[in-house]
């Protein structure tokens, strides 16, 4: 530990290396179910309907919502034990999810422009190469920002899981869930988005706001406010919590 | 540098139950404190208030004149080794000393391997396959390589084999010469480790009964011997904390601050005068006897 040692750079740093690691896996899976799928194309020369990024993104949804849960317990108690503040640990914690979100958004870009590199080669052209995420804007850019925001959101989803349980046992653990499920209906309604976990009940509500005549920043805004209110909800659950030594 | 941590007033209640009762007391750096009770008394509850793993209900932790709970430059200087859960761990000892090295400013990493080999642990195999004595020594060896100004050891030598703990307390004894700094030793062996505490602090029913120098708590008490009657007689104003008796013969256990005098009034009545251990102490006073006060 030197005298310019940052317990904030030093716990992203490791979280960043130890999630990325584990989405490294996740996204080669997803890959080769994707490959499989497209396998087809190989025998019917047809183009596939699904780019890898518009494939992935679900999946990555729920893959962000389950390893925000899983660093709490994995790695709270330990860095506490270490000397670390729950302050640093917070904002490290924070910051290399945002990190992660984007590793993982520029890890699909990369392998997706791999796929269209060698499309002259193969032939392979899947549908909608250049609109890769369904999301409202076309500009890639956008929809690489959308994204990341919207993964960014349900790790914190997870990781609000998590803290519920951990913090305020069953009960609010319980809680936690339903504030979730409302979390992560605004945030798909934001971005209009079919709701993979939530029940249909804000399809109801949703009409309501036309959030695709929004403009872009519009969204980005909502969006941030979002994770501000989450992270919020998130250091008063973190600031004074009793660590639990198992 | 000198540490000195201050505990004042400090309370904590946990689902309506005081689990920490007004305990106060200080540290200072070159000190080894025994902190001794019976299981339940709040001996890990008060290590996890001096680490910052909770925050008190009432009073403070200061360390050096701050207030400790979520200081950044505090925290990485108190370091709580306890007996945790590995059940799930499949990192090893070695990546373990890579974080330590990392996040605690003193760590000694040819130190720790130099312990590792000596407790005869392994440094690559994943920690949950090591045997729970391993596991405590390679608990200790945090503590002790960490070199941090307030090391807690809270029942370390959980499943340590008689070798392996006297391993331990000859490096804690050189450790604390090496690298003077609050060593606190939490358990309820006192018999076995009573001849490292400098100091001691006795916890039961969540407050803090005892606060003293090792040598001057022990001569605080002393046993008095003789015929029934004549005990009876002498000790009838003396602080009895446990009584035998044996065919006519009785033995009271006197707990006083001022047994200079009450020792001279029962020699000069003709009672045979003896020490009392520090354990006997212990279970004396934590309810163990069958004293009349």
């Amino acid at each position: 530990m030197s005298d310019g040692f940052s317990a904030v750079k030093s716990i992203t740093s490791d979280l960043f290396k130890i999630q990325m690691k584990w989405t490294l896996s996740f996204f080669s899976v997803v890959l080769v179910v994707f490959l499989l799928l497209d396998a087809s194309w190989f025998f019917t020369r047809q183009a596939p309907d699904v780019t890898l990024a518009a494939f992935i993104f679900e999946p990555s949804k729920i893959y962000m919502l389950v390893i925000g849960i899983v660093p709490w317990f994995a790695y709270f108690t330990y860095f506490i034990s270490h000397g670390v503040t729950r302050k640093d640990y917070f904002a490290g914690t924070a910051i290399s999810a945002a990190l992660l979100a984007v590793g993982l958004m520029g890890l699909t870009f990369a392998v997706s422009g791999l796929i269209h590199m060698i499309e002259p080669i193969t032939g392979y052209a899947p549908i909608g190469t250049e609109q890769s995420l369904a999301l409202i804007s076309s500009h890639p850019a956008a929809q690489l920002t959308g994204t990341m925001i919207v993964l960014f959101l349900y790790y914190l989803a997870g990781w609000i899981v998590a803290i519920g349980f951990y913090r305020f046992h069953i009960s609010g653990g319980f809680a936690s869930i339903a504030i979730v499920i409302i979390l992560l209906s605004i945030t798909d309604a934001i971005w209009a988005q079919g709701n993979v976990i939530v029940i249909d009940w804000f399809r109801h509500i949703q009409p309501l706001i036309d959030t695709a005549a929004l403009p872009f920043t519009v969204l980005v805004g909502l969006s941030l406010i979002l994770a501000g209110a989450a992270l919020t909800a998130l250091w008063l659950s973190t600031r004074r919590t009793p660590v639990k030594m198992g | 540098m000198n540490t000195k941590v201050d505990v004042r007033d400090v309370s904590l209640n946990y689902r309506k139950m005081n689990v920490i009762d007004q305990v106060s007391f200080t540290m200072e750096t070159g000190k080894t404190y025994g902190l001794i009770g019976r299981n339940g008394a709040g001996k890990t509850t008060l290590l996890s208030l001096l680490t910052g793993f909770r925050l008190p209900d009432a009073g403070d932790i200061q360390v050096n004149g701050e207030p400790l709970f979520e200081n950044r430059m505090m925290m990485p200087k108190v370091n709580l080794i306890y007996p945790a859960d590995y059940a799930d761990e499949s990192d090893n000892a070695k990546s373990y000393f890579e974080t330590a090295e990392k996040y605690r400013p003193h760590f000694d990493r040819a130190y720790a391997e130099e312990l590792a080999e000596k407790f005869g642990f392994p440094v690559k195999k994943p920690i949950n396959k090591l045997s729970t004595g391993m596991q405590s020594a390679f608990n200790a060896t945090l503590g002790l390589a960490a070199r941090t100004e307030v090391t807690l050891f809270d029942e370390v030598y959980n499943g340590m084999d008689a070798p392996t703990r006297e391993a331990f307390y000859q490096e804690f004894v050189r450790e604390q010469e090496r690298h003077p700094r609050i060593m606190v030793l939490s358990t309820h062996l006192v018999s076995e480790m009573d001849y490292l505490f400098d100091h001691v602090f006795m916890l039961h029913n969540q407050k803090l009964i005892a606060d003293a120098p090792t040598d001057e708590l022990q001569s605080r008490a002393f046993t008095v011997t003789g015929g029934q009657a004549l005990v009876d007689e002498v000790t009838k104003q003396m602080a009895v904390i446990h009584e035998e008796e044996l065919g006519g013969m009785k033995r009271a256990v006197i707990y006083d601050a001022n047994n200079d005098v009450k020792q001279k009034e029962a020699a000069e009545a003709g009672l045979g005068i003896g020490a009392v251990t520090l354990q006997d102490l212990f279970i004396y006073l934590t309810g163990g006897g069958n004293g009349h006060e």
